[in-house]
Order: structure tokens, then C-alpha cells, then sequence
């Protein structure tokens, strides 16, 4: 996909704008300056433009298609000071945080105002935005490769369908997801299962990089995700978005439809998506049994109150998916590796939306009750929510019975229940100091039913509850934040004794101090700073405690090891942002000592077992070090052209062996060419994107340690193009991309499915979304 | 309106909060499910139905890393012709548990197949399926085999229970393997 055309695709939208001429843009948050929440709601609107904008429920705005480079910015919201600010736009990217002083909140009745989901802490780590409803080519994607336009964010995957993303080398349950400033509690364990979200019901993705154990608890260790909607803002109409997407590879449709309505204090909205695809193709043939079938919707109920406001929100997201059947390979490595030198696997190819045997069921529903009370100088934010994750893994064959009809249950089962409170109290400023203390406390249990011989993963329940602070001192060109949490887990397994077969229930518990400190300083407006020092922490899973059998998926052999102890991350993160005139370039380095880091590695042992010899991999903890950098380049040239270069690097190794780790992402750039139609009447807004995508081969991997070696480099071409039009008085939006033009062959090192079969070839989309 | 608002949002937070300990009960597997413990070849001389010869794998912990319990050598004459029976048993039951049948009575997606293993493989000897399913035309299901042998060799044949369901065309190299074990063949 394009991954560079944010900056003009976002000026083809409705928004706010009329004239759709100019390319350059700006981003922001507005907080509070008494409490640092974030300010929803507010107009800001660009001085002698017809330009303006509103602030999201977490303070973000946007004005697209600013013409001049120096803007004079106001700022309105009853119960707040006006703002005038001046402010210079050198590039076609500039972000800002900008602050509104609170008059005093009695004053006025029919203030609105959003819910301060968290306030804005870890300033001082690089973030970016990805403005979803303003992202017409990233719809209709998994979260995966939605977040991978990001420097920085790569992707794991496991075959087309289960995609998942990588933040600075690490992925799975170091990455945390906030859903609705919910912490995503799925099955997210096993490199083959991708988070269980819905990307439409968010408007906003942002990515935070780097240790934000801090604020959000253990588990942050790389990096922390945040999907948020919109705010329901009041409006005489229903307002309505809907998208209706194709996919040439795989034939598949999505449509997706959300409507709100928000009266003078009460917001409602209701949001549905369904997909439906069949095979993928590779350039040469077809995935055999890679469809897929996901339901998905969501309701939102706001209540803005003078001091109080309340959000519930209800989601659920259900995915059923095939297993290509070309990837059970029950024999030995040297099959595999005949597989994987074999121009075509041994399965079926043909296209069919028949899902087989051999398929996946994941269900995933949230419920969520939020609230923000305010007092006259500090806010109290509490979080209520519960999550029940069902998997359902049915094996390509039906188990053999002596009566019973077992063909229609699933041979592995898991449900996973979270309940969790979050409480937050942002504290009154004294003098340029600000700060938030929060309580963090959540439970799960996880369920386990199979058909096999042994459980995959044993039940087990655990509490987790954590402590925070952090403060901050905002100075005239220098934020410095700091701040410390104290965690504590307790995790009971309950299992089965394999030779006893009586009941056990071993129990263990982690305590774990968690620190940071930061600064952002503002050189000059052109070229500010951000160095964060941080530690997190995560406790090993049950999963990489006590899983010992057979993956169906991947037809590997995975043995836990319950010895595991905790892993402890410190780390240091800067970045450098720089704009002038026409150009702009961020930086962003980071050095990540991960003491125990625990890592699935194969053993080149095999496990000797009835349906074949299996590649045993064992889960193993080691320190590794972790390096690494992420750079953004963008040039404006004249007349609607433009460039930009992405590329991120990451090495790491391990400091017991002194050898390379195992599965880290290769080098990634990415240059993109993009051309904007202005000034051309009927051609108005047209967009074109052009993107060469390159990765390189990890050369550093350890030989002989894996079943084949990383495959070589490859680069891919991509084509966009995009065109807003009126239909009567809506405004639609009309997107066509070409993934992989020119349909080449390659395979990739971060899917597990390179073993046996290529990437899946080109792919035509077209996309249109309706604003009602 | 205001207090409406809040009762709603009350009942939701409740609804929240409901929480039950599943997690320890363990569920046991379900009853009735078979596990293919045990593969036994049988095989009878043509010319002396006395002279029979038995080899089993036997793995009695089935699907786990533990290497298997049994594995005999199946010791075979040189120049001789055998019929050779195949069966798979669950001995984690008692009664032992015969897989064989569910498999005969579904012949027409089951396919065993005898292939030179990966290892030293047996080379002084050819294996051909003589039983027939139901499909049209007939194919072979590989429960019964004509062994024959020649010089004296030492090695390793593969052993596939292929599950083929409407795709069974009589190759080995299509479906899922149900089984998927070597056996050491010595013929002297």
C-alpha cells in the first residue's frame, strides 16, 4: 500500500475545508493547562480562511490544506479562555500540542466537553496519528497493515490473514493495545493469532514507541497502540459514514456502516463492518482454504454533563478464518523443507469462499463504562470494562471415534475472561507542575476444553494490580516529565498432574518497580527534541509457561519452559523533528536492554509423534539487546508534487550467545512519489501515489538454527489513486490501489508461512466511502 | 433525562462486574474420542501362512514430545512374497479401542501409503495395496498389501494414513497425514 499519501489524501476530505488547493497540514492536541485533559470540542480556525476544524474526544484536531506557511490560529470553546496564537508551518506535517486555560466551570450551562480518556502522558516519547476517518486507502485493512505505514512498525504475520504488528523488533505481548483506552486482553500469545479488532470502529489510531510500562502497565514493553473514536458532537442531523470496499485477491467485499447522533448532551452511535473473502493468490497459484468471514459492530452512548461525563460502549468482533492447507505438513523438516523449495504447495489450486476443515473461530466481545468527574481544579477519570475472548481451532481432520460424534467440535478451545478498573485522578497544578495518579487492577481467567490427548495450555487465573505516578513540568520550551509504578501479579494454574493426573495448582507472583523519566525540548520552532529513559516489564505468559504440543498451524512442535522468570526492559528513545519550508525529516534511535527476554526459538530437535516428526521450538529467555532507528524524509516540490522516504533498521542480539536473535524484522525503506491535482476544475483533488517498497534480507540469523534460511530481498511497487466528488449535497470519495503491480514472486521473513508458500500477489482495491 | 442517563450507565457498570471462576474445573477430553496409539504391521508368508511376522510403533502417549514406547524391527525373509494386514489401535482405552474399522468404514477418504523414508530407507523390497474402497473406479485403501522381497538390505520404510476426504484419487502426495511413523524393516 502507499504508505506516504497520508498528507494528501487527508486534504481531499469533506472536513471542514472548501478549497482543496494547498498541500500543507496541521496536527495537534489541546489540553487544559490547569489539568492537562484533553480538550474536545473546541473550534480552531485558521485566521482569513474559511478553514476550521473541532477537537476530537482526545483533544486531536487537524486542518488540512493550509496554503500559507504562517497561520494565525483561534481558538473557541465556551467555559475556556479564547486562544490567538500565531504559528509557522514549514512542512506539510506539523504537529503541536497547544494549551486552553479552564474560566470558570460554573459560568456556563451548555458547555461541552469530551471524556479525558488519560491524560496526555509520555510526551516525551515519539508518537504518531494515524487520522483513520481521513485515511480512505488504509480502510478495510487489519490493524497490522494499517500500523505499518508508521516508521518504526513492521509486521508479523502468519499466511494473508493473520497479521499483527512489530514496534522496534517486538511484537505479541510486549505490544499493548488500547481499545477505547481498554488494554486489548485477547488471545494474542501465539505468533498465528492477530488482535481481535475491528480497525472501522476507530477514527484515530495512535502509536506510541517505546517502554510505556509507566502508564499502562506491564506488558508495554515495545510500544503502546491506541485506537479511539470520535467525539459525538451535537448536530441536528444523523450523521452517517459508509464504506463498500473490493479486493481483486481473495474477491472480497467489505462494507462497513456507522450513524451518530448527538444531542445537546447525549451522544449515540451504532457501528457494523462485514467481511468476506475467499482464496488468496500468490502470483503462481492459489492459497488453498485462506478465506475468511468476520461480523463485527458496535454501540457508543455518551452522556456530557457540566462536570460529569460517562461513555458505555459494547463491541463485538467475530472472525472466522481457513488454515491453508498447504502448511499441514505432519512430516519432518526435510519435508518442510522440500516444501519450501517447491514452486507450488501440494494443496488444491483453485479459488473457493468454501472454508474447509482446518479453520479458526475467534470471537471477541468488550463492554465498557467510563466516566470523568471534574472538580474545580482536578478531574477524576474511573474505567470499568470486561472482555471475553472465545477461540475455537478445528484440525484438518475429524478425530476418529468409538460412537460419539465429535466432527463438529472444535479440537482446541479457549476462553478468556478480563475484567478490569482503571482509576485516574489528574492532580490540581501547582505552579508549572502538573501530574496523574492512577490505580490499575485487572483479573483473567482462561478456560481450556480439547479434543486432544493433553491440554495445549493449562486454566489459570491472575490478578494484576499497579500504581502510578507521573508529573510533569512544563517550562517555555521544555517539557520534562517523570515518573514511577509499582505492579504486582499473581497467577494460579490450574492443571491436571500428566502422570498422577491429579489436580495441581502451582501459584506465582511478580512484583515489579517500573520507572521513566523525559524530556521534549523546542530548539527553535523549526527543529524540537524528545529523549525518554524508560523501564517496563512483562511477566511470561501461560502460554510460554506450560504450552507443550503439537501447533496445528504452523506444524511445529512448542514447548514451554516453567522456569520462566519475568523479563525487564530498559530502554532509551530520542527523536529529532525538523521542518523548513518545503522539507521535513524526523529521526527517532533507540537502545533496548531486555534482561531475560523470553523468545520461541527452534531447537532442531524433533518430537517423534504418531501424525509424523514435528520440529520441536522452545520457549527460552536470554538478554538481548535491542538497537535501532526510524527516519521520515518528505520534500514539496511545486505544482502538487511531492516525496518522501521512510525507512526503519533494527538489530538485535543476544549477549549469552553473542549471536543475532531469532525472527527480527529486516531493513524496510520506503519511497514514495505522490501528485496532487489543484487548479484543474474537474481534476480537482485527484490524487496519484506511486511507492516502492524495499526489504532487504536479514543477513543476521544464526545458521543452522532454523529449518531454511531468511529469504532473499525483494521490493514491491504500489499505484493509488483517489478522488473526492459531490453526490447532491454528500460527499463521497472514491479510492482505487494496485499492491505488488507488477505481481512479484517473494516470500517474507516475519511470516511463519514462508515456509511453505509465496506472499500472496497483486491486489486491485476499490474503495468508496459516502458521508451523510 | 439526567437521572434516566445515569440509570442506564449503572446497569451496564453492573453487568460488568458479574464474574464467575470457570477456570478450575478442568475440562476433561471428550468421551469418545480416539487416539491412534498403536500401528501394528502383520505380515503372513504366501508360500508358509505359519511363518507370520508382527511389528508394532507404539506410542502410548500420543501427540507429545516423549519418544514412542515401541518400535519393532519387522524382520522379513529375502526372496519372499507376504501379505501384509495394517492396524491401528487406541490402547489408551480399555478395551483396547480398534481405529481400523473407523477407517474401513470410511475407506473412500482414507488412503494408507507405503513410501521410502526420508532416513535409510529399505530399498530390496516393494509394497503394493490389494484391498479396494467403494469409490468409482475402485482405488486402494492400504489396509491390506503383497509384501515382496529380495536381496538382504536394512532400512527404514515410511507408513501414511492419509485423510483424503473427496479428493481421494489414489496418490499419496494430496491430503492430510492422520498418521505419519517409519518402520525398521531388516530382510535376511
Amino acid at each position: 500500500m502507499y504508505k506516504k499519501t497520508s498528507l494528501f489524501l487527508i486534504g481531499f476530505l469533506y472536513c471542514y475545508s472548501i478549497t482543496l488547493s494547498c498541500g500543507l497540514k496541521l496536527a495537534g492536541k489541546l489540553l487544559c493547562i490547569n489539568d492537562n485533559a484533553a480538550i474536545a470540542g473546541a473550534v480552531i480556525h485558521v485566521e482569513g480562511t474559511n478553514k476550521s476544524c473541532i477537537s476530537n474526544m482526545h483533544g486531536y484536531f487537524q486542518l488540512d490544506s493550509i496554503c500559507t506557511s504562517s497561520i494565525q490560529l483561534h481558538i473557541d470553546l465556551v467555559g475556556y479562555v479564547h486562544v490567538d496564537t500565531s504559528i509557522y508551518l514549514t512542512d506539510s506535517n506539523t504537529n503541536i500540542i497547544l494549551y486552553m486555560e479552564s474560566k470558570d466551570l460554573h459560568a456556563d450551562e451548555i458547555h461541552i466537553d469530551g471524556i479525558a480518556v488519560h491524560p496526555s502522558e509520555l510526551q516525551t516519547l515519539s508518537s504518531e496519528v494515524i487520522p483513520m476517518a481521513e485515511r480512505l486507502d488504509l480502510s478495510g485493512k487489519s490493524l497490522g497493515e494499517i500500523t505499518k505505514i508508521v516508521p518504526g512498525v513492521t509486521t508479523l504475520s502468519t499466511g494473508g490473514n493473520v497479521v499483527k504488528p512489530v514496534i522496534h523488533g517486538l511484537h505479541s505481548n510486549r505490544i499493548l493495545i488500547l481499545n477505547n483506552g481498554v488494554r486489548q486482553e485477547g488471545q494474542q500469545w501465539g505468533s498465528e493469532h492477530a488482535p481481535e479488532i475491528d480497525p472501522f470502529t476507530a477514527s484515530q489510531i495512535t502509536i506510541l514507541k517505546g517502554a510505556a510500562s509507566l502508564v499502562y502497565g506491564a506488558d508495554a514493553v515495545g510500544g503502546v497502540i491506541l485506537l479511539e473514536p470520535n467525539a459525538i458532537l451535537p448536530d441536528k442531523m444523523v450523521k452517517g459514514d459508509y464504506h463498500l470496499i473490493g479486493n481483486s485477491n481473495g474477491r472480497s467485499i467489505t462494507n462497513a456502516l456507522a450513524l451518530e447522533k448527538g444531542w445537546k448532551k447525549i451522544g449515540v452511535r451504532v457501528q457494523t463492518s462485514q467481511k468476506r473473502g475467499g482464496n488468496l493468490k500468490t502470483p503462481k497459484y492459489y492459497l488453498d482454504n485462506t478465506g475468511t468471514c468476520e461480523i463485527n459492530a458496535s454501540a457508543q452512548l455518551t452522556y456530557s454533563g457540566n462536570r460529569l461525563q460517562l461513555n458505555g460502549y459494547l463491541s463485538t468482533y467475530n472472525n472466522k478464518y481457513g488454515i491453508f492447507s498447504g502448511s499441514n505438513i505432519g512430516g519432518d523438516s526435510t519435508e518442510l523443507i522440500a516444501a519450501a523449495l517447491k514452486n507450488k504447495p501440494g494443496s488444491k489450486n483453485e479459488f473457493d469462499y468454501t472454508i474447509n476443515r482446518g479453520y479458526q473461530t475467534v470471537g471477541h466481545t468488550l463492554s465498557m463504562i467510563e466516566g470523568n468527574y471534574k472538580l474545580p481544579k482536578s478531574e477524576i477519570n474511573f474505567k470499568l470494562s470486561r472482555q471475553l475472548d472465545e477461540r475455537q481451532e478445528y484440525d484438518f481432520n475429524i478425530p476418529y471415534t468409538n460412537g460419539a460424534d465429535l466432527s463438529n467440535l472444535p479440537g482446541l478451545s479457549f476462553k478468556l475472561k478480563t475484567h478490569q478498573l482503571n482509576i485516574t485522578y489528574n492532580h490540581p497544578s501547582f505552579g508549572l507542575w502538573s501530574g496523574t495518579i492512577g490505580f490499575d487492577f485487572f483479573t483473567q481467567g482462561n478456560i481450556f476444553k480439547g479434543l486432544g490427548y493433553r491440554t495445549l495450555i493449562p486454566n489459570f487465573r491472575n490478578y494484576n494490580g499497579g500504581i502510578f505516578i507521573i508529573e510533569k513540568i512544563a517550562l517555555n520550551k521544555t517539557i520534562v516529565e517523570m515518573g514511577a509504578r509499582i505492579d504486582r501479579r499473581i497467577q494460579t494454574i490450574y492443571r491436571l498432574n500428566p502422570t498422577t493426573l491429579q489436580l495441581e495448582t502451582p501459584q506465582q507472583e511478580w512484583n515489579n518497580l517500573s520507572g521513566a523519566i523525559g524530556v521534549n525540548h523546542t530548539f527553535t520552532p523549526r527543529l524540537s527534541g524528545n529523549i525518554n529513559l524508560g523501564t517496563a516489564w512483562r511477566a511470561p505468559n501461560a502460554y510460554e509457561l506450560f504450552v507443550d504440543g503439537i501447533h496445528g498451524a504452523t506444524s511445529t512442535y512448542e514447548k514451554g519452559d516453567s522456569t520462566l522468570e519475568h523479563e525487564k526492559s530498559l530502554q532509551l528513545n530520542a527523536g529529532i523533528q525538523f521542518q523548513q519550508h518545503h522539507l521535513s525529516f524526523k529521526l527517532g534511535a533507540y537502545v533496548n536492554y531486555i534482561d531475560r527476554f523470553i523468545y520461541l526459538e527452534p531447537s532442531r530437535q524433533y518430537a517423534v509423534t504418531y501424525q509424523g516428526v514435528f520440529r520441536v521450538f522452545n520457549f527460552n529467555q536470554q538478554a538481548t539487546l535491542f538497537i535501532g532507528g526510524d527516519m521520515e524524509l518528505s520534500y514539496q516540490f511545486e505544482n502538487g508534487w511531492s516525496s518522501s522516504l521512510k525507512g526503519n533498521i533494527v538489530r538485535a542480539q543476544n549477549l549469552i550467545t553473542d549471536l543475532p536473535a531469532w525472527q527480527i524484522p529486516p531493513a524496510n525503506f520506503r519511497w514514495g512519489i505522490n501528485k496532487s491535482f489543484t487548479n484543474f476544475q474537474k481534476l480537482e483533488g485527484l490524487l496519484i501515489t506511486l511507492e516502492f517498497d524495499y526489504t532487504s534480507m536479514q543477513k543476521r540469523f544464526v545458521k543452522n538454527l532454523d529449518y531454511i534460511n531468511p529469504p532473499p530481498s525483494y521490493s514491491l511497487t504500489n499505484v493509488g489513486l483517489s478522488y473526492p466528488f459531490k453526490v447532491k449535497k454528500y460527499t463521497c470519495n472514491l479510492a482505487l490501489t494496485v499492491e505488488n503491480l507488477f505481481n512479484r514472486s517473494y516470500r517474507n521473513y516475519m511470516n511463519f508461512f514462508r515456509y511453505y508458500a509465496d506472499e500472496i500477489g497483486r491486489n486491485i482495491s476499490l474503495k468508496l466511502n459516502f458521508k451523510i | 433525562m439526567k437521572k434516566n442517563t445515569i440509570i442506564i450507565f449503572a446497569s451496564l457498570g453492573l453487568l460488568l462486574v458479574a464474574c464467575n471462576k470457570d477456570e478450575k474445573v478442568i475440562t476433561p477430553a471428550a468421551p469418545g474420542n480416539e487416539f491412534i496409539t498403536t500401528i501394528v504391521i502383520k505380515a503372513v508368508n504366501q508360500s508358509n501362512l505359519a511363518d507370520t511376522v508382527t511389528a508394532i510403533w507404539k506410542d502410548l502417549t500420543p501427540g507429545d514430545a516423549t519418544p514412542p514406547t515401541q518400535t519393532d524391527t519387522l524382520k522379513l525373509k529375502i526372496n519372499t512374497i507376504y501379505n501384509a494386514s495394517i492396524f491401528f489401535l487406541d490402547e489408551t482405552q480399555s478395551p483396547i479401542g480398534d481405529i481400523t474399522e473407523d477407517i474401513l468404514a470410511r475407506a473412500n477418504y482414507h488412503l494408507v501409503c507405503f513410501q521410502p523414508s526420508l532416513f535409510t530407507a529399505v530399498s530390496a523390497f516393494s509394497i503394493t495395496a490389494t484391498d479396494l474402497d467403494g469409490n468409482t473406479p475402485a482405488l486402494p485403501i492400504g489396509l491390506q498389501n503383497k509384501i515382496t522381497t529380495l536381496n538382504a538390505d536394512f532400512g527404514n520404510i515410511n507408513l501414511q494414513l492419509l485423510h483424503q476426504p473427496n479428493i481421494k484419487d489414489g496418490s499419496c502426495g494430496i491430503g492430510s497425514a492422520d498418521v505419519n511413523v517409519d518402520f525398521k524393516v531388516s530382510i535376511q
